[in-house]
């Protein structure tokens, strides 16, 4: 690495430019990025109107639900805190249940109670970065709904766990191009994090069919790109809010598309 | 070598875009600063192609994202031509037991990664610009003497340590691109094979009997030993025992309070790698 660049590189966090600068840029790299390869997700049409039947975009991204993310890179970050909360809740319930000693081998034990920690390490690291921007969307436990799991049954909490970290997985993947050029510090933690929920999915899959090709099955890994899911917020915010109740039911149509 | 070549030459474009020497203040702020080095840095690959089509000096940008296309295509052959090797090899694949359905998996992933990105460079760069496929002799399963070859004495355990070695080494390798690929039309994709990366890495680690994520910087492959230590510079690059995220340490204060350990922050995220440590440790594997 030549000297300079390193230099310049080391200080781009610190570098200022008006906000609107940034969009302008943000914007025509949007207009530009028309090659797309095999597996590459298109971006969405500016001005696609929505089919008559289904919902449309703000429908599915929780348009007039109560916790309103902001806009722009902290509204991601804001996106992933919401994601992380969820697992985080997942996971805490999963060991905090009378029937996790008993449906769960001590090895299956030690699985899900390690990625319990990592899913708090990752709710606290966010709560932490996004300072007072957190506060308007920590979810409080009873906002929560898992009602849809039956946390006595190892293939239900496995099978939730399974959706959890695959909907993580992809919503890490589909939101790193969200980030403004500024926010290239976002990405690289987006990034560290990613890695992370991909192990623990691979893992749990593990659980349910050892030793097979299911870690990382055909369902999520496209057999002939070899790309795993990556999803924009439209296509993740609707299943996070099936596990919430109406007060703490997401909106998410202030992030970048 | 002209692979190796290729990945030597790599490494002057990086943008290192780890935040553990900045404050938390830095990341609140953030989002309203950036810089012209950056955003130079980023631009489209469109534009940059219309550019060079007109015969100018291709901009920063260009070579940037062509370098680390061919930074992953290279790695991608290394492991696809070792998972082939194992899939082929006489008597190999009976050593893998009920493991085998896991390898193929794994081998049709690489096989469709090098599929991938030599036809992203092509379609974004012009077919001359991809590297050519070492043929299999060209890699040194020893690692320069350092294990035996797995293939030629048939130890499944070598060939799981090393599969380890190369599939964590992928993850970190990726990661250590996204900055790099910011702006372009590939950084989704690359995103997506790394976590492909990071699913075979945990299985493979599972199957060792291992934890399925990387804990403190520790590893019983002594060849691998450097693969989870700092890369260069280590502020922007560090080891995998780092608990510094974004200049929040992650296993203090309130993190501790809540039962994650300094082994528990370590393994909740992974560590990006620069290119040119990423060649060094992979350049063993070559004759």
């Amino acid at each position: 690495m030549k000297e300079n660049e390193s230099g310049k590189e080391f200080g781009f966090v610190n570098q200022p430019i008006g906000r609107l600068g940034f969009l302008k840029y943000a914007g025509a790299a949007i207009a530009t990025t028309g090659l797309v390869i095999a597996g590459c997700k298109k971006k969405d049409a500016v001005v696609t109107p929505p089919p008559s039947s289904g919902p449309t975009d703000d429908q599915k991204l929780g348009s007039g639900n109560p916790v309103k993310l902001m806009s722009g890179d902290l509204g991601i970050l804001q996106y992933a805190y919401a994601l992380e909360q969820l697992e985080a809740a997942f996971y805490t319930t999963v060991v905090a249940n009378a029937s996790f000693g008993s449906i769960f081998s001590s090895a299956e034990q030690a699985v899900l109670a390690d990625i319990k920690l990592h899913e708090v390490c990752h709710r606290e690291f966010f709560y932490e970065a996004l300072g007072s921007n957190a506060t308007s969307v920590t979810l409080m436990a009873s906002q929560v709904d898992f009602s849809s799991i039956n946390f006595s049954s190892r293939l239900s909490v496995l099978g939730a766990a399974k959706a959890f970290e695959d909907l993580g997985v992809s919503a890490y993947n589909g939101a790193g191009r969200l980030f403004s050029t500024g926010g290239v510090a976002y990405l690289g933690l987006a990034g560290k994090i990613v890695s992370i929920e991909a192990r623990h999915a691979a893992a749990i899959r593990d659980l349910l069919n050892p030793h097979t090709a299911d870690f990382a099955g055909d369902d999520v890994v496209n057999g002939s790109t070899g790309l795993d899911l990556a999803n924009d917020p439209k296509n993740v915010i609707p299943t996070a809010n099936t596990y919430l109740v109406a007060s703490g039911k997401i909106d998410a149509t202030a992030l970048p598309r | 070598m002209k692979i190796l070549n290729i990945l030597e030459n790599l490494g002057k474009e990086e943008i290192n875009f780890s935040a553990t020497t900045s404050r938390r203040e830095t990341i609140y702020n953030a989002v309203t600063k950036s810089g012209k080095v950056i955003l130079a840095a980023a631009l489209p690959a469109g534009v940059l192609m219309s550019s060079k089509a007109n015969g100018q000096t291709v901009a920063r940008g260009a070579d940037a994202v062509l370098g680390v296309l061919q930074f992953a295509l290279g790695l991608e052959y290394l492991e696809a031509t070792f998972y082939d090797t194992a899939m082929t090899t006489t008597g190999f694949t009976a050593l893998m037991g009920t493991d085998q359905a896991v390898f193929s998996q794994i081998r049709k992933h690489e096989d469709a990664h090098v599929t991938l990105l030599a036809g992203a460079i092509t379609s974004l760069y012009g077919a001359s610009n991809v590297p050519p496929r070492p043929v299999a002799s060209a890699y040194d399963w020893t690692g320069h003497g350092a294990v035996p070859d797995p293939f030629l004495t048939l130890n499944y355990g070598v060939f799981l340590a090393l599969s380890q070695a190369f599939e964590d080494t992928g993850v970190r390798a990726y990661k250590g691109q996204a900055g790099t690929l910011q702006g372009s039309s590939v950084l989704t994709t690359a995103l997506q094979i790394h976590s492909v990366e990071a699913r075979h890495a945990c299985e493979v680690r599972r199957i060792r009997g291992q934890k399925g994520w990387i804990t403190q910087a520790t590893t019983d492959i002594s060849i691998a030993g450097p693969n989870y230590g700092a890369g260069n510079p280590s502020a922007n690059f560090p080891a995998e025992n780092n608990t510094i995220q974004g200049g929040i340490d992650v296993s203090a204060g309130t993190f501790a309070s809540l039962g994650i350990t300094s082994d528990a922050a370590t393994e909740s995220f992974d560590e990006p790698l620069d290119s040119t440590t990423v060649t060094t440790l992979v350049t063993p594997f070559y004759h």
